[in-house]
């Protein structure tokens, strides 16, 4: 039985599929798949994140409309943390500081997919295999293994749904085959019509004792800033270089984007504050790895990214000025 | 066992009988018992305490609400010294080992030489201070997320990096 | 060897992510550190809920404690700030700077008889346990009283303990171990049986 969606129905834009074409046999289309479902399905779940033993549960839900795209994450343990987001426009909400953070993102592509220079970009850095189907909050799952050739990264295991393409599971390896960090949804709903309200931000938008922070809105364009690696690392290539506003600091700070198509890591580098000091330091917190150093008497760079701590910490000891 | 105990508390025990002593502990509870008691007649003996002060009952439970701590995040200091390498000599070290290894062959990295430099890695790494997690690492992972190709595998999953709650460190 | 060592020994599980080594601190230090805090928190109902705080703010902190100086010391002053804060929210004045010396306050507990502050039931409870420790000791063989005297009061090693009784240390050993149970039998009946949640 064939049911054609048309895409009038706003309530059902998931993809009741046409026709149901045979499943991708390699690990690119796969890719190409998940990113796509992500974006277009509508769906709601629950998904808990884990590195150690740290556990936490949250509530997702993600619809499509004529308006556009619309999704929002709310942590169910402890204090509701929330983010919000609609279309271009991710909104962070803080209980514990009552602050809502507007973060206005790029819209790089109409429609967020793996370009196909992302996807040439990850093959040069991963091993992509296709492995066996498990079975994923009640759904069954194609799983894919991302083996990376170096010690740069860590190691990915994906269960996308056999049908739709959603990931419904995600776990990141290090070099010892150890899981640092998983998320997985223990319960979901694929398609079907989403309450608007669910996508509403349970907090009360604008009002006495909230403070909106809006630094980030100015859309960064992509500018020089002065500063480079000095030899960028194997598979990463670089994918932003802007300025943008911090809340809190008072100068716009470099930001600059390294990427092998997977993974991403981040080099802020900002002036210091007279009388400051400069610090050096590290933190973890599952797979995102951060650190910091001083770099060239004034100045401090902090790395982060999901990737390993010795790639940002190698990323941050080349930065240098290029002097322009 | 309690026998043990009793020179465990006071630190006279030989490592390998401590050892047993600690794993009794966790699931006998004649012998948690006998540690309160114990402690409990120490401190009336040195009349140092509000005897009748006594928190486990509650306690436990407080705590099992917390999350465990993983490892240290740096190492205590035993008897024996630890080399103190200045920070910025062990990290040219650590930095030269690791710039080989990673320059040397674009597709493959022998196993051995991405433990090496994991090693002594975590050597230095032990050596530097924590950098926290407040609300400008908050800004800066915002940043990060918009870049990063997890959200566009994965929706807004991702953004909870940006809000977990791992030890967060509410206010400056 | 003692305290330090043990005290280490456990702050390393504890730090590896065994909570039951925290709990034996606490049960440790527990009224120590009670006692300490009833300085800056008079009203004796509130000490229980200040002492379990500054607990669980030394697990939180536990990571970043290096054993660079004693655990119960540190402990303190996270006891200290705890208190502080707390006064602070409940819009008490809190004490200045110089009361929070901490080696000004282990000066103080081991020189000064505080007045324990007790609600009325625990002060009870509290001279009925002080008189069974102290009558059982009394009422012990000589040498197991003053092996254990020498142990909590004196803080000696078994080895010195050892010497000053000129005794093998297995004997000392045995002796401190006998003396606990002795008064322990008779605080038990006292503290509820072992079917009661004492712990």
């Amino acid at each position: 039985m064939k049911i054609w969606l048309v895409g009038l129905l706003f309530a059902w834009p998931a993809i009741l599929l046409a026709e149901t074409p045979a499943p991708p046999s390699d690990g690119i289309t796969w890719l190409q798949k998940i990113a796509t479902a992500a974006h277009e399905l509508n769906y709601s779940g629950t998904f808990i994140y884990q590195y150690g033993s740290h556990v936490e549960t949250s509530q997702i839900v993600h619809a499509v409309d004529s308006t556009g795209e619309h999704e929002k994450l709310e942590i169910l343990n402890g204090v509701p943390r929330e983010i919000v987001r609609n279309n271009d426009e991710v909104q962070c909400f803080l209980p514990s500081t009552k602050t809502v953070k507007v973060e206005k993102r790029i819209q790089r592509k109409p429609f967020p997919a793996l370009l196909p220079e992302e996807l040439n970009n990850l093959s040069e850095s991963y091993l992509i295999k296709m492995g066996d189907h498990e079975r994923i909050a009640g759904f069954d799952c194609q799983t894919l293994r991302l083996e990376p050739k170096d010690g740069l990264r860590y190691g990915h295991r994906l269960w996308a749904e056999s049908n739709s393409g959603l990931l419904l599971k995600a776990s990141m390896l290090d070099e010892k085959n150890e899981v640092v960090e998983q998320m997985e949804f223990t319960q979901l709903q694929i398609g079907g019509p989403i309450d608007p309200e669910m996508l509403k931000p349970q907090y009360p938008v604008k009002s006495a004792g909230w403070h909106y922070d809006l630094s980030g809105q100015s859309e960064p364009a992509s500018t020089e800033t002065g500063w480079a690696v000095r030899s960028p690392l194997a598979g990463f290539k670089k994918i932003l270089e802007t300025k943008r506003v911090i809340s809190g600091k008072p100068a716009p700070i470099s930001h600059i984007v390294y990427s092998d198509g997977l993974a991403a890591v981040s080099i802020f580098i900002e002036p210091l504050a007279s009388g400051v000091k400069p610090m050096k330091g590290v933190a973890k917190r599952g797979a995102l790895n951060i650190y910091t150093t001083p770099v060239d008497e004034n100045y401090q760079v902090t790395v982060l990214g999901e990737v390993p701590m010795m790639t940002v910490m190698e990323l941050g000891n080349s930065v240098y000025f290029t002097g322009k | 066992m309690k026998y043990d105990l009793s020179a465990f508390m006071d630190g006279e025990l030989e490592p390998d009988a401590a050892k047993a002593v600690l794993a009794e502990l966790k699931r006998n509870k004649e012998m948690r018992d006998a540690w309160l008691d114990y402690h409990l007649i120490g401190d009336v003996m040195r009349q140092t305490g509000i005897i009748t002060l006594n928190l486990s009952e509650g306690f436990r439970d407080k705590l099992a609400l917390e999350p465990a701590i993983l490892a240290p995040r740096r190492p205590m200091r035993t008897r024996t010294k630890i080399a103190a390498l200045s920070a910025a000599a062990s990290l040219a070290a650590v930095a030269a080992v690791a710039w080989v290894v990673l320059q040397g062959n674009a597709d493959k990295v022998k196993e051995d030489k991405i433990a090496a430099t994991v090693q002594s890695n975590a050597a230095m790494l032990a050596s530097l201070p924590r950098y926290p997690f407040n609300s400008t690492t908050r800004e800066y992972l915002l940043a990060h997320q918009e870049f990063s190709p997890s959200t566009t595998m994965q929706g807004v999953a991702p953004y909870i990096r940006t809000v977990s709650d791992g030890g967060e460190e509410a206010n400056r | 060897m003692g305290d330090r060592e043990i005290d280490q020994q456990l702050v390393e599980r504890a730090q590896h992510g065994d909570k039951h080594a925290f709990e034996l601190l606490v049960i440790k230090y527990q009224r120590k550190l009670g006692r300490l805090l009833s300085r800056f928190i008079r009203d004796a109902t509130e000490i229980e809920d200040v002492t379990q705080e500054a607990f669980i703010k030394a697990y939180r902190a536990l990571p970043s404690f290096r054993g660079e100086s004693a655990f119960y010391t540190w402990l303190y002053r996270i006891g200290i700030n705890t208190a502080k804060n707390y006064l602070v929210a409940m819009g008490r004045r809190a004490p200045t700077t110089t009361e929070f010396d901490v080696a000004e306050a282990e000066m103080f507990e081991d020189g000064e008889q505080l007045k324990d502050v007790n609600t009325p039931e625990n002060e009870l409870m509290s001279k009925q346990i002080a008189k069974t420790v102290n009558q059982t000791l009394q009422n012990l063989p000589g040498e197991l009283r003053t092996a254990i005297t020498l142990r909590e009061i004196e803080g000696l090693s078994y080895e010195d303990i050892a010497t000053i009784m000129g005794c093998p240390i297995g004997t000392v050993r045995s002796r401190i171990f006998r003396a606990r149970e002795a008064i322990a039998e008779k605080l038990r009946p006292m503290l509820g049986t072992s079917k009661d949640k004492r712990w």
